[in-house]
């Protein structure tokens, strides 16, 4: 499988590219394409700063900060989950302002290189892969079958387990590989 | 072996899967509904629904859903001097009556006061002025005025207005709907203390 953070990289520079050159429409559909390969993850991680409506105005911003990003930085991306975690801790400061009618003030973020957290600084597959060894044979073969797409009724049954238990296995399996993800300290 | 069932993961456990299979299906209230039902665990359930769709990887969108999104004005890539001055010709919209229509919206009513705001105007229309300084409110209004651009000039006041044109320092360029004498008479006026309505311009404005 290609690694996603090359595509993602590729992407980005391409973008870079067309919008020096003048090739806004160009510009436009690539960074369109990025955030559409990682919107529902940049959902998910809106809400882990606000609640409701509110997380949907971070969301908002957030990808207004992504989309200058590409049209206007010029450092390499790493990770985009990396990134989207940063950002939207400027993007929730972003909707306080709003709500205060205080003015915007993108201009300060220098520095979106560091992750927030060992969980979202997961680059490529490798990593992955290096996480999933510390599941049991059960457990992996969960959290594989939840990547194939393979309905959770499907998995249950071929476990030959009630869904709950199976909901339950994959969320104990998951905290194992966050902890695990703590533990490599990865991005420091 | 047998296996320990846990109330709070099971639990945890179904509202994961209940999550994902909102997310996936663009059901964002109910995603907000089930996160919020977590309660005090709200905050790792929302952990792990990022871990699960981390470990998925990334979407593969496809061309049409690409395109219209790119149409948006979030992704305008377009600085505001740019924006402003194409709306504008493109409307037929004189610099005059567009300053008209804008002090009256922003409640400035003195002619010292509505030539304050023509000065500002210029200034962004120039690239002179970061429209990141401005107000909401004046973002608003013109956005009213240019007919229905409040989302678009929000959405762009972040992108960077660029070098200025050369034409900008002679001002002549910038200035083409003013008479030449009245210029001259206003370089050469003494500075006074600014009215509450050309205060009132510049806060809004951000200067």
């Amino acid at each position: 499988m290609d690694d996603p953070s090359v595509y993602d990289a590729n992407l980005v520079r391409r973008a870079r590219v067309a919008h020096g050159a003048g090739d806004l429409r160009t510009a436009q559909n690539l960074t369109a394409e990025l955030w559409l390969r990682y919107e529902k993850q940049a959902r998910a991680i809106s809400r882990k700063r606000a609640r409701g409506d509110e997380a949907e105005e971070v969301l908002g911003h957030l990808q207004l900060r992504f989309i200058k990003w590409v049209y206007f930085r010029q450092d390499e991306p790493r990770n985009m989950i990396g990134l989207l975690n940063q950002m939207a801790s400027y993007a929730y400061g972003d909707v306080q302002r709003h709500e205060a009618s205080q003015p915007v003030t993108v201009e300060e973020i220098e520095d979106y290189s560091r992750p927030d957290s060992a969980l979202s600084s997961i680059l490529d597959r490798a990593q992955i892969e290096q996480l999933m060894s510390v599941l049991s044979e059960r457990e992996r073969l969960i959290i594989e079958r939840e990547l194939a797409d393979v309905p959770d009724l499907d998995v249950a049954a071929e476990l030959e387990i009630e869904p709950n238990n199976l909901h339950q296995i994959r969320w104990r399996a998951l905290k194992r590989m966050r902890e695990a993800a703590d533990q490599q300290e990865w991005g420091s | 072996m047998g296996f320990v069932m846990d109330e709070r993961d099971i639990r945890l456990g179904n509202l994961l899967a209940e999550t994902l299979l909102a997310f996936d299906q663009g059901r964002t209230a109910d995603v907000d509904r089930l996160l919020d039902s977590a309660g005090d665990d709200r905050f790792e359930l929302v952990e792990m629904v990022e871990l699960s769709l981390t470990l998925r990887g990334p979407a593969s969108p496809s061309s049409e859903a690409i395109e219209a999104l790119a149409m948006t004005p979030a992704f305008d890539a377009r600085s505001w001097p740019e924006i402003l001055t194409e709306a504008r010709h493109a409307q037929g919209i004189k610099r005059p009556a567009l300053v008209t229509a804008l002090a009256e919206r922003l409640g400035i009513s003195s002619s010292a006061g509505e030539e304050r705001v023509r000065e500002r105007y210029h200034e962004i229309e120039t690239g002179q002025l970061d429209p990141r300084r401005i107000s909401t409110a004046v973002v608003d209004a013109l956005g009213d005025v240019l007919g229905g651009m409040r989302d678009l000039l929000a959405a762009t006041r972040l992108n960077p207005v660029g070098p200025l044109n050369p034409s900008v320092s002679f001002m002549r360029d910038g200035f083409d709907d003013l008479d030449g004498t009245v210029m001259m008479e206003a370089m050469m006026a003494s500075p006074s203390e600014p009215t509450a309505d050309e205060r009132r311009v510049d806060e809004l404005f951000g200067v």
